[in-house]
This record gives structure tokens, sequence and C-alpha cells, in this order.
């Protein structure tokens, strides 16, 4: 069986919670090995990692169709990097494949010809039975906006590149403006939104409340936003089947929630700066 | 969705882009410049997207104008008084905004 705790440590666990009294030896472990090893255990999310960790035969199938699908259509492909709840739960559970192709340079300053291109590679991919988000930026772009950007921080935290590489910068230097600009997102919603429009409506607060906690996790995201709905409610809404009223309601948390937010950050001088260790 | 609703939508995102545009220009913070710019940028292509459903008539279009600027102003004093702008930059964002839609 693998071993985190030594026995020695083991042997210490026992006797502190037996009630025994520590040498000072015992003690120094206990501070300066022990806590710091059950903390850093704390952080680890072990299902997650072991359903990551888990051999998917589809996925590798998937991700030969979608680098072949860009490279064949795209020119200048610098990485492709896949994303969001298809590669976080291991092609478990999800609606489409959320894809970021990064280019050696501007692919073209005309944006209907790239939304274009992206139709097209689209269509392709539902040809092979794959529903994919696609969104194209100059490699240059993507890391001059990480370390502001709520979504690219959020998007690019559990990513995984299937060609090429970039070099995503290793802090995060977050400011009240970021934050405020992405809590906008939230107030374009109404009462003739989709439930779906809703839910991420809500899920862009939650974002916004864990970043000023400088907590970097999609997996608390989801279920942040899972205890705050519950999951009847929160799935009602992923799917369009919640009803005016449950609308209505979330709707006003909504606005609530936001411009609490939006006042927080534009009045206290606390999150003029926002620093998170990229890890 | 209706026509009244659509107009809606075009009007609350075309205000979004506006309000990024003026509050990426006026940041004390030139590091979260490329971040606004995406946002307006990504705002804008929301609009053209709810802009391109409809050929509007010229009153649609005034009407789409003039309730967007009204939302900046909205928008600008309620959750960003700390931005510091003339009031005429608003009428000519939404004016090069309007303009881009009709390429």
């Amino acid at each position: 069986m693998a071993q985190i705790l030594t026995q020695r440590e083991n042997e210490i666990i026992n006797k502190k919670m037996k009630g025994l009294s520590l040498t000072q030896n015992e003690s120094n472990i206990l501070s300066k090995s022990i806590r710091p090893k059950l903390d850093e255990i704390k952080k680890i999310n072990a299902d997650l990692l072991l359903n990551k960790l888990e051999y998917n035969q589809k996925a590798k199938s998937i991700e030969e169709k979608i680098k072949k699908l860009i490279l064949n259509n795209i020119e200048g492909v610098q990485s492709i990097i896949l994303c969001g709840s298809a590669i976080q739960t291991n092609y478990k559970e999800y609606n489409d494949i959320d894809v970021i192709v990064a280019t050696k340079k501007v692919l073209t300053e005309n944006k209907m010809e790239k939304r274009r291109l992206i139709w097209k590679i689209q269509d392709l991919a539902k040809k092979e039975g794959l529903n994919l988000d696609i969104q194209i930026y100059a490699e240059e772009s993507i890391i001059n906006q990480y370390p502001s950007s709520p979504s690219l921080i959020y998007q690019l935290k559990d990513s995984k590149i299937i060609y090429g590489k970039i070099k995503i910068p290793n802090k995060i230097e977050l400011s009240s403006w970021d934050l405020r600009m992405k809590l906008d997102w939230s107030d374009i919603v109404d009462a003739y939104s989709t439930g779906n429009e809703i839910y991420y409506a809500i899920r862009n607060i939650m974002l916004v409340i864990l970043l000023m906690n400088r907590k970097v996790d999609n997996y608390e995201l989801n279920n942040s936003v899972i205890n705050m709905l519950g999951r009847d409610l929160a799935s009602r809404l992923k799917e369009d089947k919640a009803s005016r009223i449950e609308k209505k309601l979330v709707l006003n948390y909504i606005r609530v929630m936001s411009n609490y937010l939006a006042a927080e950050l534009r009045t206290n001088p606390k999150w003029g700066k926002i620093e998170i260790l990229n890890q | 969705m209706g026509k009244n609703r659509d107009i809606k939508s075009v009007v609350v995102l075309l205000a979004n882009t506006a309000v990024h545009e003026i509050v990426a220009k006026h940041t004390n913070r030139p590091e979260s410049k490329p971040f606004l710019e995406a946002e307006a940028a990504e705002y804008r292509s929301q609009t053209e997207n709810a802009y391109e459903k409809y050929n509007w008539n010229q009153r649609d279009k005034d009407h789409i104008r003039q309730e967007a600027v009204k939302d900046v102003k909205k928008v600008l004093s309620s959750k960003y008084p700390d931005v510091v702008f003339h009031v005429e930059e608003i009428q000519a964002v939404i004016n090069e905004e309007m303009k881009k839609l009709e390429l």
C-alpha cells in the first residue's frame, strides 16, 4: 500500500490523539512535516484526479479527430487547447467540447471570415459526431489577456493541450475592473432569457466570488452553483426546463448579488489588486 | 422571440460594447486593457449576431441608437461612477459601433 505518512509520523498522530504528551522532537515533526502534509492533502480532489487519470479509449480518438480538423483547416496553428466539462470529466459528462486554437499570428482582421471558418469546422466536426465550441486567438493575445481575464483563467485551469505548446503566465493579477467587467455578463439576462443563459449568469457571479477569494477551481465553481440553487433547479435551468417563477427568483438573486458585488469591488480598496499564483 | 424583444437584446449588447470600450479607454490600469478590449470585442460579436437577424428600417436604427445611449449613461453612472469621461463620447462610441454593425 502506498504511504503518505511515514510509520513514525503515524505513531506521533496516534500518540497525540490519545492525549499523550509529545517530546520536543515529536512536536517538531508534527508541525513541520505532518501538518503541512495534511494541509496539502486537503487541497487535492482525489475523486476528480482519479477520474482524470482513468484511461478513456474515447478520449484519444476524439482528440485525434479534433487535431486533424483544426490543422487541416486553420493555417499557422501554434497550439490546440481543450477545456471545459469534456476535459474536466474525462469525456463522461459534457454537451460540447470547448476548443481554443492559438495561432502564431492574427489569423484575419475580418471577423466574418473568422466566423465562417469556425462554422465550417463546426459543420465538419458534426459529421464526425463532435459538437465543438471553437475560439481562435493569436497566441500573443491569449498570453496578454490571461492575467486579467477571469474567463480565460478558469478555462485554462483544467485544460489539455493536444497540439503544440503555450506558455501560460504563472502569475494572475486581477483588478477590481476585471471582475466588474466580468460581472456585467450577468446583467444581460432578463425574463426572456433561456434557463441556460440564466444558469451561466449565476455561474458567472460565483466565478467572481471565487476569484475574490483567490480560488481558481472549476470543481468548486460547479459545486457552488449547485449549493446555491440546489441540484434540481440547476439541472432544470441548464436544460431550459425551469418554470417562469423559478427563473424570476434566480434573476432577482442575480440582480441583488451583481449590484452588491459591483459596489463592493468599486468601493473597497482591498480589491484593487488580486494576486493569485497559478499552480 | 418578437422583434421588440430582439431590439431590446441588441440595445443591451450594444450598450455593453460601448461601456467596455469607454472603460477600456479610460482605465488607469494598462495591464487590464487587452482583456477589457477583448471583452468589448466579445460583446460586439454578440451584438452582430443579434443585429443580423433583421433588416432594420431607419426608425428601428434610430430607436436602437437612442436607447443604447440611454443605457450606456445608466450603466456608467450606476456601475462605473469612478470612470471619468466626456458625455459626448457616449454618442460618438455608439455611432461608431452602429457603423460597424452596418458593414
